[in-house]
Parts: C-alpha cells; structure tokens; sequence
C-alpha cells in the first residue's frame, strides 16, 4: 500500500503542476474524471491511492496556480486577488520573487496548519455550530468596510458603484443555468484581461526578470502573514461560501496595513490552508468544503483518525514536493518571459482565455468575459481598490445568506 | 528567507511527511474495493460504489450488477419503485451474504451520485 500511496503523490504532484499552469483546467474537473472512471481504477489500485493522488494535485495546485497568476495574469477564483501585487512585482522584473512569496506562504501555512491540527480538530466543530448562521452578515459587513475604506466621497462613490455593478454580474452569471465553469470567464474578465489589456495601452515593457533574492520580509511581518493565512483559510474551510479570494479581502481588512511582500505571503497560504482544513472538517464535521476533497469524500465516505494522519503526511509530502517543483518552474518562466515579447505575450494570453472561455463555457461565457473585461477596466480608470471587484462572488453569496 | 533555505525546509517537511506516512499506513487496514472482499467479509457492512452494468427488477426485489474489474451482485429489497438504470452511478451501503455459494451485497442504502 505504502509504494501504491508514493506513486500516486508523485503522479499526482506532476498533475498539480499541469492543472496550475493551464488557465481553466481545474483540479475539480480533473477529480470528477476520476470519480468517473474509479470502478475501473479500483481494480488496479486501492482508494487510499486515489484519494492521495487527489489530495497531492490539490495541494500542489495550490502552489503552483501562482505561476500562471503572476506570469500570464490569468487568474483563478483562488488567485484572484493575488494576480495585482503579483503583476506589480513582474513589471519590476520580480516575478520571481512574487513567487517565492507565495510559495514561502503556502509552504509554511501548510505546515503551520498540520502542526495545529490537533487543537483545530477540537475547535473547527465549535466555531462552525456558533458562527455557522451569521456568514451573509459577516459578508455584508465586509463588503460596506470595503468602500467605507476608500480615501474620500468620490472614490467611496466609484467603489460602491464598482460593488453594485460587479455584484449584479456574479448574481447573473451564477444563476446561468446550463453555463459551465461560470467563474472562468467573470474573474479572467474582471481580474485577467482587463490588467492585460491595461498593460497593452499603456504599453508597457516587462524590464528583464531576474531570479533575485533581494526581497527581505521580517519575522513581525512573516508571522503576521501566515497567521492571518492560517486564519483567512480556514474561514474557508469552515464557512460554507466563503471561497480564497473573499478570505484574502477580510484578512487584509483584519491585519491592516501591510506591504505587497507579506500580503503575498498570506495570500498563497490561504489557498493550501484551505485544502487540509477541508481534511480536518471532513473528519470533525463530515462536510467537505473543496471540489476535490468533496471527490475524496465520496470515495472514503467518513475518514478515521488513522486516514486523517495518512492524509495529513501526504499534503505534506506533496508541499515539500511542489515548493521545489514552483520554484523550478518558474526560474524556466523568468528564463522565457526575458526572451518574449510582453505585448505579444499579452496579446497570445489573451487570445488562449478567449480560447478556453469559449471551450468551457461557449458564447456566453465570451460575452461574460467582455463584460467583466469592462468592468475590471473601471478600477484602475477611477483610481479604486481592485478588490472592489470581488463583490461578483460576495455580494450573491450575501443575498443566498440573508434572503 | 532565502531560497536555499526554503527548499531545506520542504525537504525536511516531506522526510517528516514520509515517515509519517510509513508509520500511518502499517495501522490502517485497507477497505480494499475489490471484488475479492467479499470472501472475507461475509456478514460484516460494506459500502461501494461503482456504475450499474445490468438491472433487473424482481417482485419487491431488484438485482443489480455493480461494474467493478469482476462484476459484483446487489440485491435490493424493497416494495417501492426503485428509480435505477443501467450506467447510473451509485452509492451502496449494505451487507454482505452468502447465497448458494456466492457472495452478495444487501443492499439497505443506494444514493445515486450522477
């Protein structure tokens, strides 16, 4: 069992590093294929194996999905609100080091999170039963702090005008019936192409990147981070609805003021705290709050406190694993982006979103897109907080809370 | 932190993560799904899911044939109707039996996942 278990975190890393590249291949689709055809795959290995194979991809997701976050400013739901720092760093010939922020957060939060697994498997049922009813007011509240945050009555004026036209397009979007993969399009739109196409007008010229290491965070700054990581993530895993980038826009209003280098740090450690959160919730609550472990959930049913530890040692397995494999990548990328031309990159970028929004989601998922493109254009253009632009997935999240 | 450092601490989280892991998997016993659990375990409850290669419906009695790499039977009791069809793919928690020398599940639970 044990050779069965490393081949699948092995393989299941490599499938990580493919799912966190490729913008819209999400490591949920790539788990439901594998529901699909697990009677077939069951009687060549054992569930165990499957599942660690799922458990190593989501985690190694997690790391690597930054690459293409901050490389190709294609972001997913779980990037989204990275995508800007991350993008500031590149055009400063930093990508590099935007990665290693992230990694150095989904690194150390995982293991951070393993290590306090004992006293959350105590406290995860407590705060879920307590807290469980009061998410949409949390959220609303959220969302009002946002735009209160915003300097003066113009730009408080332009946010909640952001809020309310980004809100009405996540409450359509999601209600789409029969629309595949309703979020690719919206946040590639508000978050992706938008910043690309900005980048393209005010022709900008990505400097040479270099594999530096000249970014220092202090140990004050760290710890912040990844305990605001730990936390933001695992509101994730407790509160049903509440997804990475709303946890990045709450935890940056809980910890305050703090510079691009450590909000890079907290946001890639929410992502991968999430996904072993999910773990500890599906053995304390029996609820599962993340596509693929949901996938685990219906392949193990209920997992005892043995599966739990054997899960718990594969994501770190496969932390350690992905923290070399990021950082490999995207020593190559910075190699590669030095050769390529960025208005044309931005331009393929573009072109391969477009690409993908009409693959998974046809017509209507590119008219999504041009709108969120519209929409995401309006921040910079106004002067405003992008994260305004979340209010696609808060403020729907609100209304099914509330209403 | 520095790279270097970096990496140092993702090696040690692995080497941690896998002598854990060879400790964790010598306790647990495996639920295998195979098919030849079921001689093993006659009387005790199992749950399994897989897709519905054959159904057959009977006098309050439904048979169904769970595709696995050797095809497992189901027997579901019941007096309603069942909504089951061929290439469904299911949830079964029941137990398992001996019936003339071959081994079935009884089924007292099937959840249908898509």
């Amino acid at each position: 069992m044990l050779v069965e278990i490393v081949v699948a975190i092995i393989l299941g890393c490599l499938m990580g590093v493919i799912t966190g590249l490729t913008p819209g291949l999400h490591i949920n689709l790539v788990s439901l294929i594998l529901l699909s055809i697990s009677p077939v795959l069951l009687g060549y290995t054992n569930v165990l194996a499957v599942a660690s194979f799922i458990i190593s991809m989501s985690i190694t997701h997690t790391f690597t999905d930054f690459i293409s976050a901050t490389y190709l400013g294609a972001p997913s739901d779980d990037t989204a609100m990275a995508v800007m720092p991350a993008h500031r760093l590149l055009l400063q010939g930093m990508g590099h080091e935007a990665i290693r922020l992230a990694t150095i957060g989904s690194l150390l939060c995982l293991i951070a999170t393993v290590a306090m697994s004992p006293i959350l498997i105590f406290i995860v049922p407590i705060i879920f039963n307590s807290l469980k009813n009061y998410v949409g007011w949390l959220l609303l509240a959220l969302v009002i702090f946002m735009i209160l945050r915003e300097q003066n009555l113009d730009k408080k004026f332009w946010a909640f005008g952001i809020v309310i036209l980004s809100g009405i397009l996540g409450i359509i979007v999601l209600s789409m019936p029969n629309l595949k993969d309703p979020l690719l399009p919206m946040l590639s739109g508000l978050f992706g192409v938008s910043v690309l196409l900005l980048s393209l007008a005010q022709k900008v010229k990505l400097p040479p990147q270099k594999v530096t290491e000249h970014v220092k965070v202090g140990m004050k700054d760290k710890i912040k981070s990844i305990g605001s990581g730990v936390f933001s993530g695992s509101l994730v895993s407790i509160f049903p609805g509440l997804g990475p980038a709303q946890a990045a826009v709450l935890a940056s209003q809980i910890v305050g003021e703090i510079n691009t280098f450590s909000y890079l740090i907290m946001v890639g450690g929410i992502n991968t705290v999430s996904m072993i959160l999910s773990l500890i919730t599906l053995f304390t609550i029996e609820k599962a709050r993340n596509g693929s472990i949901i996938v685990v959930q219906q392949l193990l049913k209920n997992i005892d406190m043995n599966t739990l530890i054997l899960f718990l040692s594969v994501a770190l397995i496969a932390g350690g694993i992905a923290t070399f494999l990021t950082m490999y990548i995207s020593r190559i990328f910075s190699k590669i982006m030095n050769k390529v031309n960025y208005s044309l990159l931005s331009i393929v970028i573009i072109i391969f979103v477009c690409f993908m929004v009409f693959y998974f989601s046809g017509f209507i998922g590119l008219l999504i897109l041009a709108v969120a493109t519209a929409i995401g254009l309006l921040p910079n253009i106004v002067n405003v907080s992008r994260s305004n632009s979340m209010a696609c997935l808060l403020v729907p999240i609100i209304l099914m809370s509330l209403l | 932190m520095k790279e270097t450092i970096l990496l140092k601490i993702a090696l040690i989280c692995s080497l941690v993560g896998l002598v854990a892991l060879f400790f964790i998997s010598q306790r647990i016993e495996l639920k295998d799904y195979k098919p030849d659990f079921l001689n093993k375990n006659i009387g005790e409850s199992v749950n399994l899911s897989g897709k519905i290669s054959k159904i057959t419906a009977g006098n309050n009695v439904v048979f169904i044939e769970l595709s696995q790499q050797v095809p497992v039977s189901v027997v579901v009791f019941t007096d309603k109707n069942v909504n089951l069809n061929e290439n469904d793919f299911v949830e079964i928690s029941g137990k398992i039996q001996s019936y003339n020398g071959k081994e079935e599940i009884i089924a007292d639970k099937i959840k249908v996942v898509s």
